[in-house]
């Protein structure tokens, strides 16, 4: 019995040495928690077990053409994998992919079936760009083994059901380009399958590969709810509208392709572009690829030919260019569309003689003659006058020697060499006024009569993208002047001058109802044994209405073997692109525009003088 | 009170003194009963266990609610993630399905052909200026600054006493609550 008065009772006794002891465990563990290792510990655990490191790939851009079609966009699709943890059937997932996916059972199954520590996550990917409806069918597969496991009572016979644990799919974008092959060139390819480090190659996706990305982002994403904050805003990269036409752009590749095949050519281009503002609103080319299928690329593009010829190409041009030589001669008053020329069939430049491609003499010309009868004798005579000084500053301001800075990755230009240099002899001034003797790209060429076409004498910055569209706003892409290298005169005259010549010619590149200018080019190839005879480069350069240009056409065929001949092989083609493209402008022919513009001035007049 | 002692013995005079001090000490202690004491601890300090437990009652339930939303968050945002797969993807989807190709088949299959230009008839249309091109956005305006959090998350209670006021007195004829 305990006493109260007494010494210190048992009881007492053993409560204080309890209490003791429970004070001494509480001081040790908040001396634990205090102590640097605790924290480290804590700092560790949180960042392992607190927070999951994440990385947010913004949407790729999408690439519209003028009118709003899509030309490259992102399709959801799946990648699909197994967590070897939990996968407890392989031999029917290895079956079910097989028969669902056709991927090989045998490869599936010893995908799933590797050694490892079951401890840790273990994850394979069995397949990659699966489509949402094949997803869809092993969703459903895989549920109705589930629920058949879930109503079996007896364990042992739940366990020999067949089973799909541990397979998972996941959601990503993948890059996508619905009108597969059209347009493939000047849209280039994005890289989609390397998911980690995809990149734009060639053309669009390549040029402007920073802008359609974005930036991704990675951030520590907490796993706790509790200390959930708020998602980082990704924007999707920016959108990209061209000045591309999507009906023009095919019916340009389906008549390059039809004059390639009829012809037996090598290849074929061609480039339509707006004059008045530098819009490419067309740029039809072979060979050509399904950037769908982007691995192709090796197959389709044998080293060393070009993604693009419009710009990845350069050849010698021939008699289009005559168009250049004949308006920096009158631009620089040199000639007139009347000046009489004696045609003789050969002169002399830089002691070397040069003749008519026919090696024929034409008598009496004038400058609307030359031009129509192709003569380069005439030609170089022009050169002669005009010195190699101004005729070189004219073909520099043209923009011949140097990239024009079209928005495609790949343009390539080739030097151009002018009076002074090193492998410049005096002949280059004759064989250059008619093409000879330098190279260029089509795109260059393109430009370069573009000034010609274009009212005031400028020279638009050929250009694909019209605008792009950034945090839910359409920024426009101005056009921009890269030069005027002759008058708004010159211009229309050289226009006149060229009409005149298709319609006394009565060209094939003549198109009915439709007033155009132009000029054929059949250029020599240049070998190591000097020029081929056989085998040309043939082209054609038009544009109109000559009264109101609105478009210019480049045509160039390589090495056609039905003929080497441009007025007969690349000037119909001009005809034919020009006969489909004014309908889908929306163009009428001159005699009715002119009438609806004598309609429509006086009523414009009426409603001023009504205001 | 009395016993039944002899009132002539000291032990009982003793005795009535015990008594009378112990009912004097009795009619003193009844009013400050000594359990009164122990009740009165007992009370403070269930009063405040009470007001502990309220407040943790009121932090859990905050952290559960706040844990709650966090949750939803997550949902939400998982769902957002994947209805901007699903939308970019039907884009592409609607594209493929009036791709050139897919319109062009489908155009031959209900008869019609190419138009020629010879074909085509050209009607003057007051006020029409031709074919616009593409607007995907709006144009790029200036923007307003808008406060990221509302002010009712940042605000002290007297600030929010005294907006209150204000709007109460540039309201006329009664308020809306």
């Amino acid at each position: 019995m305990i006493e109260k008065n007494g010494p210190i009772s048992r009881f007492n006794l053993v409560g204080g040495a309890l209490s003791l002891a429970g004070l001494f465990i509480f001081i040790w563990m908040i001396r634990i928690q205090l102590s640097p290792s605790a924290q480290q510990i804590k700092e560790n655990a949180k960042w392992q077990y607190q927070y999951v490191l994440k990385t947010f790939y913004p949407e790729r851009g999408n690439i519209y053409d003028r009118w709003g079609h899509l030309m490259a966009g992102n399709t959801e699709v799946y990648e699909l994998g197994a967590d070897l943890r939990y996968v407890n059937d392989p031999q029917t997932i290895a079956v079910t992919l097989s028969s669902i996916l056709g991927l090989e059972s045998q490869t599936v199954y010893d995908s799933l079936t590797l050694e490892g520590d079951n401890n840790v996550p273990r994850y394979v990917v069995l397949a990659n760009s699966v489509s949402p409806a094949k997803i869809d069918e092993i969703r459903a597969i895989k549920k109705n083994y589930d629920e058949a496991y879930e109503q079996e009572e007896d364990p042992k016979r739940a366990n020999a059901l067949p089973s799909l644990d541990g397979l998972m799919w996941t959601a990503y974008l993948q890059r996508s380009y619905p009108e597969h092959e059209l347009g493939s060139n000047i849209l280039g390819f994005y890289s989609y399958l390397d998911r980690n480090s995809g990149h734009g190659y060639f053309g669009v996706e390549g040029n402007y590969n920073h802008l359609l990305a974005g930036q991704p982002v990675q951030m520590m994403v907490p796993v706790d709810p509790y200390l959930i904050e708020e998602a980082p805003e990704i924007p999707p990269g920016v959108s990209l509208v061209l000045t591309i036409d999507r009906e023009i752009q095919a019916m340009a590749e389906r008549i390059v392709d039809e004059a390639v095949a009829e012809n037996g050519a090598v290849s074929g281009t061609i480039v339509i572009m707006d004059p008045r503002n530098g819009d490419m609103l067309a740029i039809a080319t072979t060979p050509r690829m399904d950037p769908n299928e982007y691995w192709e690329y090796g197959k389709i593009f044998p080293d060393p030919t070009p993604f693009n010829r419009a710009i990845g190409q350069t050849y010698e041009p021939g008699s289009v260019f005559k168009v250049l030589t004949m308006a920096a001669a009158i631009d620089a008053g040199v000639v007139a569309p009347g000046t009489p020329f004696l045609d003789t069939g050969v002169i002399n430049v830089g002691g070397v003689p040069i003749y008519n491609w026919d090696r024929g003499a034409w008598g009496p010309q004038d400058m609307v003659g030359c031009m129509q009868h192709s003569l380069n004798v005439c030609l170089a005579w022009i050169a002669t006058q005009l010195g190699p000084t101004n005729f070189y500053n004219y073909m520099q301001a043209f923009g011949l020697g140097h990239r024009t800075g079209i928005d495609l990755a790949g343009e390539v230009t080739w030097p151009l060499s002018v009076a002074g240099d090193p492998n410049w002899y005096p002949v280059n001034l004759g064989t250059n006024s008619f093409g000879q003797g330098l190279a260029a790209t089509p795109l260059q060429m393109i430009t370069a009569v573009s000034a010609v076409a274009n009212p005031e004498g400028k020279m638009m910055m050929p250009r694909v993208l019209k605008a792009t569209i950034e945090n839910g706003e359409q920024y426009n892409n101005p056009p921009m002047i890269i030069g005027q290298p002759i008058s708004g005169e010159t211009s229309h005259t050289m226009g006149e001058m060229l009409a005149q010549s298709l319609e006394v010619e009565s060209s094939e590149a003549l198109v009915e109802g439709y007033r155009v200018a132009g000029k054929t080019g059949t250029g020599e190839i240049p070998t190591p044994s000097g020029y081929s005879t056989n085998l040309t480069n043939t082209s054609f350069v038009g544009w109109g209405p000559v009264d109101d240009p609105r478009f210019v056409v480049y045509v160039w065929l390589e090495k056609p073997s039905s003929s080497m001949w441009g007025s007969v092989v690349a000037a119909p083609i001009f005809s034919d692109v020009v006969t489909e493209l004014v309908v889908l402008l929306d163009l009428p022919p001159d005699a009715i525009r002119q009438q609806l513009a004598e309609q429509v001035a006086p009523a414009n007049q009426n409603a001023l003088a009504n205001q | 009170m009395e016993t039944l002692l002899d009132q002539n013995d000291f032990g009982s005079w003793s005795k009535r003194e015990t008594v009378a001090t112990k009912t004097k000490r009795l009619n003193q202690a009844y009013p400050q009963a000594p359990w009164r004491l122990q009740t009165q601890r007992g009370a403070v300090i269930l009063l405040v266990a009470i007001l502990g437990a309220s407040i943790l009652w009121v932090m859990v339930s905050v952290t559960v609610q706040a844990a709650s939303a966090g949750l939803e968050i997550q949902n939400l945002e998982e769902e957002k993630e994947i209805l901007q797969r699903q939308i970019a993807g039907m884009h592409t989807e609607i594209a493929n399905l009036t791709s050139k190709k897919v319109m062009e088949r489908r155009a031959q299959d209900l008869g019609f052909v190419a138009v020629q230009p010879e074909d085509v008839t050209f009607v003057v249309v007051p006020g029409y200026t031709g074919r616009s091109s593409m607007l995907a956005a709006p144009p790029p305006r200036s923007k307003i600054q808008q406060p990221l959090i509302k002010p009712a998350y940042t605000q002290s209670l007297w600030e929010w006493m005294l907006e209150g006021i204000l709007e109460m007195d540039q309201m006329s004829g009664g308020f809306t609550p």
